[in-house]
């Protein structure tokens, strides 16, 4: 009777099993195989040892992706917090209309990311663009948004600014969480506004800050679309090489991209996708372990 | 109850198992397929049942009906074979499709993939088929046969010859006292300078110099008789004067108007759209294929325009008519199921007066001579012009080697963007390439 149970219970979660075996666990496993031999999708592979691992520590591309990857990482992830933070915190206002400033603030974030980028590339357009018209307006000459190599970046963290409805949501959420009483005890004691958000609110909603800033750094991490987007749709055509002006549009995510499915090198692509697994785990190891610092939790 | 109950469950788990095990043989059962496959199929006339033969196409819209149209004609044609179009426009999907075992039979692609393709075991060799049917290839033009080579076999047929073409504004020329367009680099040069008018804090009002839509360094090099690489691929040739001059007047003229501004004109309009500043009378110069001529007579764009061989090195007046030719080319799929059916199509395609139809639609100039005859090209915009600049003797191509693709976008884009944007003098950059391009060609 229980074996029977068991195997109830094994065949009604056969699909999911099979699923993450089918899907996760062998291309995951595959991939590991990959990353260390020579492997075109076309001809057998070949076992290369750690010779795609070495390319990774010599090539140049790889190294411009990294730092290219990491100042998103180091300045969008900021930029998206403080921006969903302070845009939640100025829709959890009592005012008039609430429910339809909430609306169009989250409406970016379920435009898809490519019609979007795309109406960016209008917004950035240097000459008859939203924002240089505007700027022209002011006397000033806005730049090559996306053709001059110190501007792409800051190009995509703009688009990143106006996209943080997701991250915003959630802080909504845990704003609403905080309790009433401590703001009314802080008001006896005299606190303004100021000294209310460092002091209450921000240790209240810390540990959501936490896994915005866990979920962000992975995100920022595997950046992908919106450079894809920017980088490969020009107004000449489409660029095989999508680096962007002087590749300083070439992420991580999209120098493996184009190992992988433009130059099918599938060794490289698979040990470049276990370095950033690598990475990503530690960075996410160090965040959990600083954040017994930082992060308090009620009832603690 | 219990007992019914665990049946269920028990049918319901093993029909499952049963269709994750299709699925899985499924994958995996291409392999199979493809080893049986090579000419057991030969047409399938002989049961009376018709063999397929999918192609796939990068073009879309009205050339992509135009990919149909000579599809239509071949099923019409015969009744042994019936071909499935599709257009797909994105040259990765189709690789990884046939990669996966789920390709096309019969693709297109560009020259300039062709060593890549061959290299990597995507393109099938034709050379046996070619034996087999005694196809005979003398009609072809032979700088374009050379295209669908590698390793002196070939593994695809070209379909036209692309080359540049100078256009220029005749009435922004006119207006400046010109009545010729310019026949050598410096009178490029010169005229360039003079025909560009910019606004008070710099911004270029009308551009003189051809770098639109891009980056013209590799039109400019081939115009003035130079070359990225010997014929036989072995030797890296930028350091010849070619090259040399093409980077210096990009360099100069950046210098002189701004790279910011050029590079705003670049950033504003779109290429082959209204926006495109050509069209827009916005630009002097431009070194463009002709399509450029088919979609301003297509869309009706009323321009007063020339059209003029790219000029030559000054002083090197034996180098007029220097050009790069480009062809676009069909393979079949190494791993086709029906590389009979599709050598059939190719045929077919391929022959003089469907040749002459196929690129007549599109505008481009066909690579073979007798189809450059077709009463058609009478009546296409500027053919007559391409058809002159594509017989001239002076007219080169890239060989085919493995290495192109990381020539092309790594060594000439990096540095060339160098030169560009002034990080780097023209003798650097040109110094640069030499060296990368010799160190790859080595490997």
């Amino acid at each position: 009777m229980r074996r029977k149970a068991n195997l109830t219970g094994l065949l009604f979660s056969a699909p999911f099993i099979l699923g993450l075996l089918v899907f996760t666990l062998y291309p995951t496993g595959a991939s590991l195989v990959y990353s260390f031999s020579d492997f075109n999708l076309f001809k057998p592979l070949a076992w290369v040892g750690l010779d795609n691992y070495k390319w990774i520590f010599q090539e140049k591309e790889v190294s411009k992706s990294i730092l290219n990857t990491l100042y998103m990482v180091l300045l969008a992830t900021p930029v998206s917090l403080i921006a969903g933070l302070l845009t939640a915190q100025l829709l959890n206002l009592k005012v008039k209309g609430q429910s339809i400033f909430r609306t169009f603030f989250y409406i970016p974030s379920i435009v898809p990311v490519i019609a979007s980028s795309l109406v960016w590339m209008w917004v950035l357009n240097p000459k008859s663009g939203l924002i240089n018209s505007l700027l022209d307006l002011a006397g000033l000459r806005g730049p090559n948004w996306l053709l001059d190599a110190a501007w792409t970046k800051p190009s995509l963290i703009l688009m990143t600014a106006w996209g943080s409805g997701g991250v915003m949501i959630i802080f909504l959420a845990a704003l609403q969480d905080v309790p009433r009483s401590l703001y009314e005890s802080a008001d006896i004691d005299g606190a303004g506004s100021v000294r209310k958000f460092f002091s209450i609110t921000l240790p209240s909603i810390s540990p959501i800050i936490l896994f915005q800033l866990v979920m962000s750094l992975i995100v920022y991490f595997q950046y992908f679309a919106q450079a894809f987007m920017l980088a490969s749709l020009t107004n000449s055509g489409a660029d095989q090489t999508m680096a962007g002006p002087e590749k300083s549009l070439l992420f991580y995510a999209i120098l493996l991209y184009r190992e992988a499915f433009v130059d099918f090198r599938m060794g490289h692509a698979s040990a470049m996708a276990w370095v950033l697994f690598i990475i990503t785990a530690l960075v996410t190891w160090l965040v959990f372990r600083s954040s017994k610092r930082w992060v308090t939790y009620g009832g603690d | 109850m219990n007992k019914t109950r665990y049946g269920k469950a028990a049918l319901s788990g093993i029909t499952l198992l049963l269709a994750t095990g299709m699925v899985l043989s499924g994958c995996g059962g291409n392999g199979d397929k493809n080893a049986s496959s090579g000419g057991s199929d030969n047409g399938g006339g002989a049961g009376g049942k018709k063999s397929k033969v999918t192609v796939w196409y990068l073009w879309g819209g009205k050339e992509g009906q135009v990919i149909e149209d000579v599809i239509k004609r071949f099923n019409d044609s015969q009744d042994k074979i019936t071909v499935e179009g599709l257009s797909v426009p994105d040259e990765q999907k189709i690789k990884v499709a046939i990669a996966g075992g789920k390709g096309p039979d019969l693709t297109d692609s560009f020259a300039s993939n062709v060593a890549q393709y061959a290299k990597e075991g995507i393109a099938l060799p034709l050379e046996d088929l070619i034996a087999r049917d005694k196809y005979d290839m003398s009609d072809f033009v032979p700088a374009t046969l050379e295209q669908g080579k590698y390793d002196g076999k070939l593994f695809a047929l070209p379909l036209n010859i692309n080359m540049n073409g100078m256009f220029y504004n005749k009435k922004l020329l006119a207006d400046a006292g010109y009545t010729e367009p310019p026949k050598t680099s410096k009178e490029l040069i010169e005229m360039a300078t003079k025909l560009t008018k910019t606004s008070g804090n710099g911004e270029i009002e009308v551009l003189g110099f051809p770098s639109y839509p891009g980056f013209p360094f590799q039109a400019l090099t081939y115009g003035f008789g130079g070359t990225y690489v010997s014929q036989d691929g072995k030797k890296a040739t930028f350091d010849q004067p070619g090259a040399l001059e093409a980077l210096q007047a990009i360099y100069d003229y950046n210098k002189q108007f701004g790279v910011n501004n050029i590079k705003q004109v670049q950033a504003t309009g779109k290429w082959l759209d209204p926006t495109d500043p050509f069209m827009s009378g916005k630009q002097a110069f431009r070194f463009d294929g002709p399509w450029l001529s088919t979609f301003m007579a297509n869309n009706n764009i009323k321009l007063d325009y020339g059209l003029a061989p790219l000029p030559y090195l000054d002083g090197h007046a034996d180098l007029a008519g220097s050009n790069e030719a480009q062809s676009s080319i069909f393979y079949i799929a190494k791993n086709s199921k029906n590389v009979d059916g599709a050598w059939e199509f190719m045929k077919f395609m391929y022959s003089a007066p469907e040749l002459a139809k196929v690129m007549g639609g599109m505008g481009n100039i066909p690579a073979r001579t007798t189809s450059m005859k077709d009463p058609v090209f009478g009546t296409i915009a500027d053919a007559d012009k391409f058809m002159e600049f594509a017989q001239n003797a002076n007219v080169k191509a890239l060989p085919n080697i493995a290495q192109l693709p990381d020539l092309l976008n790594k060594v000439v884009k990096e540095e060339g963007e160098a030169v560009f944007n002034l990080k780097k003098t023209p003798e650097e950059g040109i110094a640069a390439m030499q060296k990368r391009a010799q160190e790859l060609l080595d490997k």
